[in-house]
């Protein structure tokens, strides 16, 4: 998990400096990208403690992954929408999840053609039956990874690199160096490519392989070359002189350590849900147990026994504390807001 | 005691006969500014970097270096000593936020954290730059990053502060911003500050000392004042470094009336006047009209109207040329228009992100307007220098680099009309060969091209492009960190270029180099060209964006914009 928040982050926010890096070294952007990150500063909780923001930000994709309960997938779907819309606006939204959506659909029509259990029969497909459950399954096995890639978004809006730089620094302060080192390569060595390319293109040269190839040669030794010049500068300023610290940019105030309590009181309560009470869905043979297990469905697990089957609004109380999470950075938005009245 | 004392050093590269420096005997007292000078591969930058240990160049080297009364330093003294900044910004800043970098060094040094805040916002404050302070480094302007490596090195308390040529990347505003920070900084934290630079123009009035080198020797340390004067007497290579002078200093090397050079602007107007009233000195006849002639006239008379001014057909021309990066972004042309005469050397000048290097691009076909046309004269070539020469090279010798036939390739559907064979266009090694005499580069030929100075870098770059034989050759800021030798031979070569028919269309900050060579100059501003003149009207109708000799001279003595202009009649 850690390894792949990682390479989201240098990859998220690679894709971010590459497209922002500018072409030309002095196009300053004023376009739609910036004005989002303006509308982040307008907000409340990115300014939240990051140990609080990131507490959210894993909690939600977490529990996403956890189940493919319908009910589970649509709050998370209509919430995470709602959040990553806030943060980045429609237009990134919807262009980030249209490719996603290719996907879903696959996911969502290939999985009842390969799979027939299910008792509701929509129609026969080459003399196999398509099925309702099967259907759903689908969707909601497609539904999943959207959530995941809209809590994505959410998380690269929220969490920047120097704040994960934070958070993870003095776990691994190596690493977390060498990471702010890379974010640092990707938008000069991208513009040195462009620069290059240019040049190359302005020679007359052909848009071909080799031309690629050279344009890649150079690109190699120009960065070896230019990183003497950054080891010089890091051994002029101490850099391997021994011990080091770890400036720490935030302090965490009793707003924040109250966040992180109360999100992980709803945290625990969405786990209980999700794992426990959860475990009375089932998709197949016909789809139900919401709110407790389905008569002629097999109960499975640690509350097999009919009569401590928990009652049904312990299971509205888990949907609520896994909606009251994932809305909590809008409760606090709305506190603020009203403050300003 | 003086804080750095250099005995007898001397230094060479291993498996190099001739010395890079010898015998350099000097005392850097506490609180000086220094300007390092002399021409590229004098040895300025191997003595700086020799004053800071760990990125010393490793060599052979005699003498002694004390620093502060002592000769060896850990690392993390030297750190906490002497601070260093490199030409490069890119490639010296090594995280990827502002605040990040401020923060690097300290802790490094093992600053308690609390700490380390605390000294962040000192120098956020003192450096002004608590806007861009949450700002990611890739969206700072090469200025503002310079000013950032040298704010990192100061929050860290370093009290010697060596910089080589920390301007050679930046153009000449943000030089500008960058050097007066640094006077700041010498002025109100009295750090001991070395700096090696070109553009005297800036600095000499504001050094206590000035260091200059020929040769790896020291031939001058000593006051800024007499500078000039020492540079003067001091034969042929001397003479050509003079031309770096501010041009009021070379003025009044020129004519001698005082013992006192004026150093800037307003040091030379006051020079002027004084000039231009003085009295004649040769005495007897004080009594009569001839005493109050000025002493200096102006040597520039407009060329007799010869009635038909020839005016040469334009070889480009653009008409209303819309221009934007992305589908979203603010346009960097608006409309643009724009002529270019065959023949001629047209300069382009502007303040930054005007849309200058956009325009060449779109001259050049790199880049499609998205609105409006570009019209070349059919079959004229193309070709383009960049501002970066580094960004053309591709072999590992300078000969390979010249000889790589990249001219197979047919350039656009134009010429292919035109019917143009590829063979006509392949660089023989004749070619190539008088190429590379013609523009000095014969001796550096089997050297990498990325070992070249700045100036030879800019040649040999220039070189290359020359191979494809182009009728109009755009250049993108061809002086950026030259010395005055380098601008001089880059002069020559494109002047020559000009006699073969050449069109050269150059976007330039330098406006003394344009002054003197250009034959019409525009101006881009909010991406569209305002003003277009011939190069001397243009100088002469600007009243602040125009040559030193010119604003020194406005008011005083009209029509002058370069050093040349200004004459001085003899006494008696």
């Amino acid at each position: 998990m850690k390894v792949t928040t990682l390479a989201c982050v240098i990859k998220g926010g690679g894709t971010v400096c590459f497209t922002k890096a500018p072409r030309t070294n002095h196009v300053i952007h004023k376009d739609g990208r910036k004005m989002n990150a303006n509308k982040n500063f307008s907000q409340i909780f990115p300014h939240y403690h990051p140990a609080a923001v990131f507490l959210y930000i894993a909690a939600a994709v977490a529990c996403t992954m956890l189940t493919l309960q319908p009910l589970y997938v649509a709050i998370s779907f209509v919430i995470g929408s709602f959040y990553s819309i806030y943060l980045n606006g429609w237009k990134k939204y919807w262009f980030g999840l249209r490719w996603l959506l290719m996907m879903f659909f696959i996911i969502a029509a290939v999985t009842p053609i390969t799979n027939h259990r299910g008792r509701t029969v929509l129609f026969y497909l080459f003399g196999e039956k398509f099925t309702g459950e099967a259907l759903l399954y689908g969707v909601c096995t497609g539904g999943m990874f959207v959530c995941m890639f809209v809590w994505f978004q959410c998380y690269q809006r929220l969490i920047t690199a120097d704040k994960f730089m934070y958070l993870f620094g003095r776990i691994a302060p190596t690493l977390a160096m060498v990471v702010s080192m890379i974010l640092r390569l990707v938008p000069v060595t991208g513009r040195k490519l462009h620069e290059t390319a240019d040049a190359r293109k302005a020679l007359g040269a052909d848009a071909g392989v080799k031309n690629g190839a050279k344009i890649s040669g150079i690109l190699m030794s120009r960065c070896m070359e230019d990183s003497i010049d950054t080891a010089d500068s890091m051994r002029a300023r101490g850099y391997g002189s021994g011990k080091r610290t770890v400036f720490k940019a935030y302090k965490i105030k009793p707003a924040d350590a109250a966040s992180i309590l109360l999100l992980s009181v709803l945290l625990i309560l969405s786990l209980f849900g999700i794992l426990i009470l959860g475990k009375t869905f089932t998709f197949f043979p016909t789809a139900g147990g919401f709110f407790g297990a389905q008569t002629g469905g097999q109960m499975p697990g640690l509350l097999n026994i009919p009569d401590l089957s928990p009652p049904a609004y312990l299971y509205a109380a888990g949907y609520a504390a896994y909606a009251a999470m994932l809305l909590y950075p809008f409760i606090l938005e709305l506190r603020y807001l009203l403050r300003w009245r | 005691m003086a804080l750095i004392e250099i005995q007898n050093y001397g230094f060479s590269y291993a498996g190099c006969e001739q010395n890079v420096l010898s015998g350099i005997s000097l005392d850097i007292d506490a609180g000086d500014f220094v300007l390092v000078c002399g021409r590229s591969g004098s040895g300025k930058t191997t003595l700086l970097r020799s004053l800071k240990r760990e990125i010393a160049p490793v060599g052979i080297s005699g003498g002694e270096i004390i620093i502060n009364g002592k000769k060896k330093f850990t690392l993390r003294e030297s750190a906490e000593t002497v601070g260093f900044v490199m030409q490069d910004p890119d490639n010296q800043l090594v995280m990827d936020s502002v605040w990040l970098e401020l923060a690097f060094g300290l802790e490094n040094l093992a600053v308690p954290p609390e700490e380390i805040g605390r000294r962040i916002g000192e120098i956020a404050a003192f450096f002004g730059i608590e806007k861009w302070f949450g700002k990611n480094v890739f969206e700072l302007s090469g200025g503002q990053k310079q000013i950032l490596c040298l704010a990192s090195v100061i929050a860290m308390q370093a009290e010697i502060i060596i910089l080589d040529e920390p301007t050679a990347q930046l153009d000449p505003i943000a030089a500008e911003e960058f050097l007066h920070v640094l006077k700041k900084v010498g002025k109100e934290l009295g750090k001991t500050i070395l700096i090696s630079e070109h553009r005297l123009e800036e600095l000499l009035s504001d050094t206590d000392k000035v260091l200059y080198l020929e040769k790896g020797n020291v031939r001058y340390y000593g006051t800024n004042r007499e500078f000039p004067m020492f540079l003067a007497e001091n034969g042929e290579e001397g003479r050509i470094y003079a031309e770096a002078l501010p041009a009021p200093t070379r003025l009044s090397l020129q004519y001698p009336i005082s013992k006192n050079h004026p150093l800037n602007v307003r040091e030379g107007r006051k020079w002027l006047a004084a000039g231009m009233t003085q009295e004649d000195t040769s005495g007897q006849k004080a009594n009569t009209e001839n005493a109050k002639i000025p002493r200096f006239y102006c040597t520039y008379s407009p060329p007799a109207e010869t009635g038909n001014v020839l005016h040469p057909a334009p070889v480009i021309s653009l008409k209303d040329v819309w221009f934007r990066y992305g589908k979203d972004e603010a346009f960097v042309l608006k409309g643009l228009e724009t002529k270019i005469d065959e023949g001629t050397l047209h300069a382009y000048v502007g303040s930054n992100g005007s849309g200058k290097s956009t325009m060449l691009k779109v001259i050049s076909g790199i880049l499609k307007p998205q609105r409006g046309k570009v019209v070349i004269a059919p079959g004229k070539r193309v070709g383009m220098l960049f501002q970066d020469p580094k960004s053309l090279f591709v072999s590992d010798t300078l000969r390979a680099e010249l000889s790589e036939h990249l001219n197979t390739g047919q350039q656009n559907a134009k010429e292919r009309k035109a019917g143009e064979t590829k063979t006509e266009r392949i660089a023989t090694p004749e070619a190539t060969r008088d190429m590379a005499e013609k523009l000095g580069l014969s001796d550096l030929l089997d050297r990498h091209p990325y070992d070249l100075s700045a100036g030879e870098m800019q040649k040999a770059a220039l070189a290359k492009v020359l191979l494809l034989r182009p009728d109009i050759l755009l250049l993108d800021e061809p002086t950026k960190g030259l010395d005055a030798f380098s601008k001089r031979e880059i002069a020559e070569i494109l002047m020559r270029l000009k006699e073969e028919g050449v069109t050269i269309a150059m976007v330039t900050h330098d406006l003394e180099f344009t002054a003197q060579y250009a034959d019409r100059c525009s101006m881009i501003f909010g991406s569209a060209v305002i003003a277009t003149d011939s190069g001397r009207a243009f100088f002469e109708n600007n009243m602040f964006y125009t040559t030193s000799v010119s604003r020194m001279s406005r008011g005083i003595l009209d029509g002058c914009i370069l050093a040349s202009d200004i004459g001085c009649r003899e006494d008696a």
